[in-house]
């Protein structure tokens, strides 16, 4: 399995890589899911989501992604009436943001290891607490700094326009 | 020599019925013509080598083809058997208590300050609840459920609701799950 693109978090007014799917446990609790098309080997989930932490608050505000009949797919396409913001109520769990310089590439889901990482933790959609793990040191001082897939096919045909990346 | 001969007029049957059934397959789109996709050079190899080879390796070795069906047979039903396994399904020792509807509409109604969520209960998940009610048996009392559960060797806790009828659980509404790996405990 190709290494996974990850979903942008907004939080303390910084954007960072995140290598958590809050959307698919939307999914999994019986949220309809629309017919995603695959478009990247280093995107088997289908989109690209957007979150940002306000107030203590998990949000969605804006998703990427393309459907099966070739349309593009926003966050109204998932949330109809809400294309701006969506309250991530139904997640419970743990959001990984790897910091820092790559420590270890693994070309496999989020298995990439980087300096540290910071945890926010959950619940509900409501944040409990966070803390930052330490990993090592990159050897390599020009190690790259931050999450990103090595490589990646591209099904170029079904690719949502827009943005650069898997 | 009688013997020979009868063996291989089985083959040649049995290859007949073979690939009947095949183009049968291959017409109501259940499989795929194997030379689809092939031109040239690569088709006539195919169709002048290939398939003759098949057919006398077929002829000569038929025994061989029921073995590898039944072979494929068991691989097939252990899959399903494994596939089923890998389905959450929520049991009795997973009931917490009895609810009522109401009691549970009030606890899971969600709010939020920014509008970001449908004034209802369970919010953008109202629908699945929704239709957990529409689809739940006539006569079903409504239980909360917690369960440990491992898919594809990740392990996870669900909460949620389940229908239950005469002590049987009949189906159940996923609300929240957590992750219990190594990674999300930390």
């Amino acid at each position: 399995m190709t290494a996974q693109a990850a979903e942008q978090l907004r939080y303390q007014g910084q954007d960072h890589a995140m290598c958590s799917q809050p959307l698919d446990d939307y999914f999994s609790a019986g949220g309809a899911c629309p017919d995603f098309a695959s478009w990247s080997t280093a995107l088997w989930r289908c989109y690209l989501g957007n979150w940002e932490i306000i107030d203590g608050r998990l949000y969605l505000i804006a998703l990427r992604a393309r459907l099966v009949d070739g349309s593009a797919a926003t966050l109204a396409t998932v949330f109809p009436g809400y294309p701006d913001r969506v309250f991530a109520h139904w997640y419970c769990g743990s959001l990984r943001l790897p910091q820092g310089r790559l420590v270890k590439y693994v070309h496999s889901g989020f298995g990439s290891v980087h300096e540290s990482d910071l945890f926010i933790a959950i619940e509900r959609g409501l944040v409990t607490r966070s803390h930052t793990r330490i990993n090592g040191r990159a050897a390599d001082r020009d190690a790259p700094v931050g999450y990103g897939p090595g490589a990646w096919t591209v099904l170029a045909s079904r690719r949502p326009s827009g943005k650069e990346g898997p | 020599m009688d013997w020979l001969a009868a063996y291989l007029c089985v083959g040649a049957v049995y290859l007949l019925m073979q690939e009947l059934q095949s183009r049968r397959s291959v017409a109501s789109g259940r499989t795929t013509d194997p030379a689809a996709g092939l031109t040239g050079g690569a088709l006539l190899l195919y169709r002048l080598v290939a398939l003759p080879l098949a057919a006398v390796l077929f002829v000569l070795g038929w025994p061989a083809a029921p073995a590898v069906m039944l072979w494929e047979l068991g691989r097939e039903r252990r899959w399903r058997a494994r596939e089923k396994r890998m389905q959450f399904t929520v049991r009795r020792r997973d009931l917490i208590a009895r609810r009522t509807v109401d009691d549970i509409e009030a606890a899971e109604h969600v709010v939020d300050p920014m509008g970001a969520v449908p004034d209802l209960p369970f919010g953008h998940l109202n629908a699945a609840w929704r239709q957990f009610l529409d689809n739940a048996p006539a006569g079903s009392e409504i239980w909360s459920f917690s369960r440990k559960w491992t898919d594809r060797g990740s392990w996870e806790q669900r909460w949620g609701y389940a229908a239950v009828r005469g002590g049987r659980v009949l189906a159940h509404f996923s609300v929240r799950r957590r992750g219990l790996d190594r990674q999300a405990r930390q």
